[in-house]
């Protein structure tokens, strides 16, 4: 109900009726649901036919704060316990936003500072270049990062990534982001060992900085805008980059359509990295069944929805040099994912996110033994190779129905 | 002034005020429009709802309008609105 009030609130619409229903209304019997409604009858008809308050539009519905507010404190200590004690923080120390420093970030993006760069849900309030740039500095970034930063707004700002809901849902999915291109190199991003992990101060404050932008300027706090029943590590920090020095393939931005010579950002509705562990296999074959197979387990949102999402399969770069020896190009190894990982009609059924009307047409309901693909096309199998030496791959599964947005790193202006 | 200075990381709303339809003086006669959002047992709830409605009031009907996920938003909203009285969606699970 917060939520939901807060959501009317942030949409110009305070006094939209709302009507509570008890939680849960997921996996609850038919007599519950039809208790919960019999509750719920008297609200639903005051919300139609009662006095909901009317008011002129136009008028600002926030009143938030203002873009440039400043706060003094009287030392360093005051200021970084305000900014816990008032939730603006990701609950690690953070650097102070002085505006020398806020000066300095924003220069290094090479635009205006009140530039909007996105409009951010849940509060649907506007990140600007400043306050990208604020929260940069939080997060410890170095100047040069803000063109990937910026990128990374613009990408998740696209509907089709449907930022509104990775944000506010129960599921655990954070804003991966996934950086391809030289500029990967030229900021330090890591991409060797420990590609998704810690040690690399670009990966760590550039997917920081998003989560601060998220929290801060989105209103996506825990319990409050965010509503996820677990929330995730991958929140604190999100940002890997492909290896394209071992890559066998395309550079994964070709692949979506840009130059080689550009550097691009995707963003992801990601879960955490889930391992693909095979030290056995010696083709590509027996690899990519094992990668598929991983893959398929029930209880991750794409295995059930299907039709919309995107997923993505980080290859170690061992794995993937076994499996492009065996011939098979990127498209292949889409294509076999595709055929391969799928579930049985009657492993699905009334179970997880089961959604059949969202399954492809071709799939037979009715028949318990058919196969039903984790997503709608091969393409929506995205391949990128990432990570040092090792027999270790990663599938992230997605929060299953936003589409992943790439967007072309504009160096400095 | 002596101290520290440091700036606010919120960004600002600037969405307008926008305003609620009228109210509806009675559900006689009117269509009800069921936008669901295909959370699991939302439509049932709202078929129950509009089935409890229908008891109490003469309705016209009711007329469903099902997205394929709560992440997406509805399309063709406009028309719909046209061919309805009054809007039920759920559910914020």
């Amino acid at each position: 109900m917060g939520l939901a009030r807060e959501e009317s609130k942030n949409l110009g619409m305070p006094d939209l009726p709302l009507a509570i229903i008890t939680h849960p209304i997921g996996g609850e019997s038919i007599t519950v649901i039809h208790q919960r409604a019999d509750d719920a009858l008297a609200q639903v008809i005051r919300g139609l036919t009662g006095d909901a308050a009317t008011r002129p539009a136009g008028a600002a519905s926030s009143a938030g704060p203002t873009m440039n507010e400043r706060f003094t404190f009287a030392d360093v200590d005051e200021a970084l316990e305000a900014f816990h004690a008032r939730r603006l923080t990701d609950g690690l120390p953070f650097v102070l936003p002085t505006p020398e420093r806020v000066q300095a970030m924003i220069a290094g993006s090479g635009r205006q500072p009140g530039e909007v760069i996105a409009i951010v849900p849940p509060r649907w309030a506007e990140a600007t270049v400043e306050n990208i740039a604020i929260n940069a500095v939080m997060a410890g970034c170095r100047p040069q990062y803000m063109p990937v930063l910026i990128a990374a707004l613009e990408a998740a700002a696209d509907p089709a990534f449907g930022l509104y809901s990775v944000q506010a849902t129960t599921h655990p999915c954070a804003v991966m982001m996934l950086v391809s291109g030289p500029m990967a190199q030229e900021l330090g991003l890591n991409f060797r060992h420990g590609a998704f992990g810690p040690g690399f101060r670009a990966n760590a404050s550039i997917g920081r900085a998003m989560r601060l932008v998220l929290v801060n300027v989105g209103g996506g706090i825990p319990g409050e805008g965010d509503q996820a029943t677990h929330g995730s590590p991958a929140k604190f920090s999100y940002c890997v980059a492909e290896n394209e020095v071992a890559t066998p393939w395309e550079p994964f931005r070709v692949t979506r359509g840009f130059a080689r010579s550009d550097s691009t950002v995707t963003v992801f509705s990601g879960e955490g990295p889930h391992n693909i562990n095979d030290h056995v296999c010696t083709s590509a074959e027996t690899t990519l069944t094992v990668v598929a197979d991983t893959m398929t387990t029930v209880g991750h949102n794409n295995a059930g929805s299907v039709i919309r999402g995107d997923v993505l399969v980080a290859f170690g770069p061992e794995h993937a040099h076994t499996i492009a020896s065996g011939g098979m190009s990127k498209a292949d190894v889409q294509k076999f994912l595709f055929e391969r990982a799928r579930n049985k009609v009657g492993l699905l059924k009334l179970r997880a996110m089961y959604k059949a009307e969202n399954w492809p047409d071709w799939v037979d309901q009715s028949d318990d033994e058919a196969l039903c693909p984790i997503v709608g096309k091969p393409e929506d199998i995205h391949i990128v190779v990432t990570g040092g030496p090792g027999k270790h791959s990663a599938f992230i599964p997605t929060f299953g129905t936003s589409k992943s947005v790439t967007r072309k790193i504009q160096p400095r202006r | 002034m002596s101290g520290i200075t440091v700036l606010s990381p919120l960004g600002v709303n600037r969405v307008g005020s926008q305003p609620l339809a009228p109210r509806l003086r009675s559900l006689d006669g009117v269509t009800l429009g069921v936008l669901n959002n295909s959370k699991p047992n939302s439509l049932e709830l709202q078929r129950r709802v509009i089935e409890l409605l229908a008891k109490q009031h003469p309705v016209a009907g009711s007329l469903t309008k099902q997205k394929p996920s709560a992440a997406i938003g509805a399309e063709g909203l406009d028309a719909y609105a046209k061919e309805v009285g009054a809007v039920i969606t759920a559910i914020s699970d």
